[in-house]
């Protein structure tokens, strides 16, 4: 069993929900934010100036987000969004006089202007990038590309339909694993139930006969997979949300996340595992496709031997 | 008391110009501060057509933040520490 892919998928979910939970508090204090650019500076707050989440949340990064709300702010006043027409206003300008005070005033501001430029490079995409692609690629071990791909999965999620999903996947086999964990948060804050139901149906209809899913297969550990699947059947309602069943899959799922391998899953979830398999056979059988060697052949060797 | 140059932008609201900047493909681009509001600052492009200069929005981020960068540069040495 890969351990280090569990490590580095555990450590990828906790990053992404403390980014998810930084840029919910900088959009809720900061409203000149959306959502999209407070992810930005969520990551770019956790990644290049290493603050945790609880300092975030606690304050301690609010003089950097005033700057950067400022800045915000100019950008908002002066760039023309993307479906504004242009509008041209011509240059004509009268002379008036002010004192002396407000000329201090307006050097003021002109030195907080000059100020805060040093938190300029928070502002944009590519440099973000070139950021994240730095330093996630040591930290949680992803490659530039799907940087990009992440973004869109995690900026554009409503925008994206399931075909789109499954190409990302195919291109990025990689991805899987973050795919499974934006299912996960949106399942469970009952988002996009639809587009995870198509995405099975996709999966299921492809599972025997597309080529191209080769790649994903190879890349996705059993306790990934697992997950993947016990999710895909709590999304269809095979397992009804909140119900006992649900809460041991649950329960199953957090501690695959965990451990290392399946020796070390505790007695009573192999048991639950077991109850899985037998109970849905869907389980069953794309866990046994995976590859030679999966969950499915332990858990066979567990039982007795039993296919 | 000190003469300034105010202009009226398409919002309806006056704004002083406290600064030019003129990029290395020689567009300009003023700097403007809400006269009533001086927390309301805007960065507008310079056009030019025959009958005269016209003021519109950046294009992009990107812009924005090469002319950001370019103030930085002009007033290096003028930065406030906090």
């Amino acid at each position: 069993m890969a351990n280090n892919k569990t490590d580095t998928l555990f450590e990828k979910i906790n990053f992404n929900s403390d980014c998810r939970n930084v840029a919910e508090y900088i959009v809720k204090k900061f409203a000149d934010f959306d959502l999209e650019k407070a992810m930005q500076i969520a990551k770019y707050l956790m990644i290049e100036e290493k603050y945790s989440r609880e300092a975030i949340l606690n304050g301690e990064a609010d003089k950097f987000l005033e700057k950067r709300s400022k800045i915000q702010q100019i950008v908002n006043n002066s760039v023309r969004q993307e479906n504004e027409n242009i509008i041209e206003v011509k240059l004509r300008t009268k002379k008036e006089k002010i004192s002396k005070k407000d000329v201090q005033k307006l050097a003021g501001i002109m030195a907080t202007l000059i100020l805060i430029t040093s938190v300029l490079g928070v502002t944009y995409t590519d440099r973000m990038n070139e950021a994240l692609v730095r330093n996630t690629s040591q930290k949680i071990d992803v490659l530039a590309s799907e940087v990009v791909v992440k973004d869109e999965i995690a900026y554009n999620y409503n925008e994206l339909t399931a075909d789109r999903i499954i190409n990302l996947c195919i291109d990025n086999p990689n991805l899987f694993d973050v795919l499974i964990y934006d299912s996960y948060y949106k399942i469970n804050n009952g988002h996009r139930l639809d587009t995870f139901t198509e995405i099975w149906n996709i999966l299921q209809n492809r599972l025997s006969n597309d080529e191209s899913f080769e790649p994903i297969y190879s890349k996705i550990s059993n306790k990934t997979f697992l997950s993947y699947v016990l999710n895909i059947l709590m999304i269809n309602g095979k397992i009804e949300q909140n119900s006992k069943e649900y809460q041991k899959c649950i329960g199953l799922i957090s501690e695959f996340a965990l451990k290392p391998s399946y020796e070390d899953i505790s007695k009573e979830n192999r048991v639950v595992l077991k109850e899985m398999l037998q109970k849905y056979q869907d389980l069953g059988l794309m866990l046994y496709k995976e590859s030679n060697k999966t969950i499915m052949n332990e858990v066979n060797e567990e039982m007795g031997g039993r296919k | 008391m000190i003469d300034v140059n105010v202009m009226t932008l398409e919002n309806g609201k006056d704004y002083i110009i406290t600064d030019t900047i003129i990029n290395d493909n020689n567009n300009k681009y003023l700097f403007l501060v809400g006269k009533l509001d001086n927390n309301d600052i805007v960065i507008r492009k310079v056009i030019t057509k025959n009958d005269g200069e016209y003021l519109v929005k950046l294009d992009s981020e990107d812009e924005f933040e090469e002319i950001m960068t370019l103030f930085g540069d002009k007033h290096k040495g003028e930065k406030n520490e906090e």
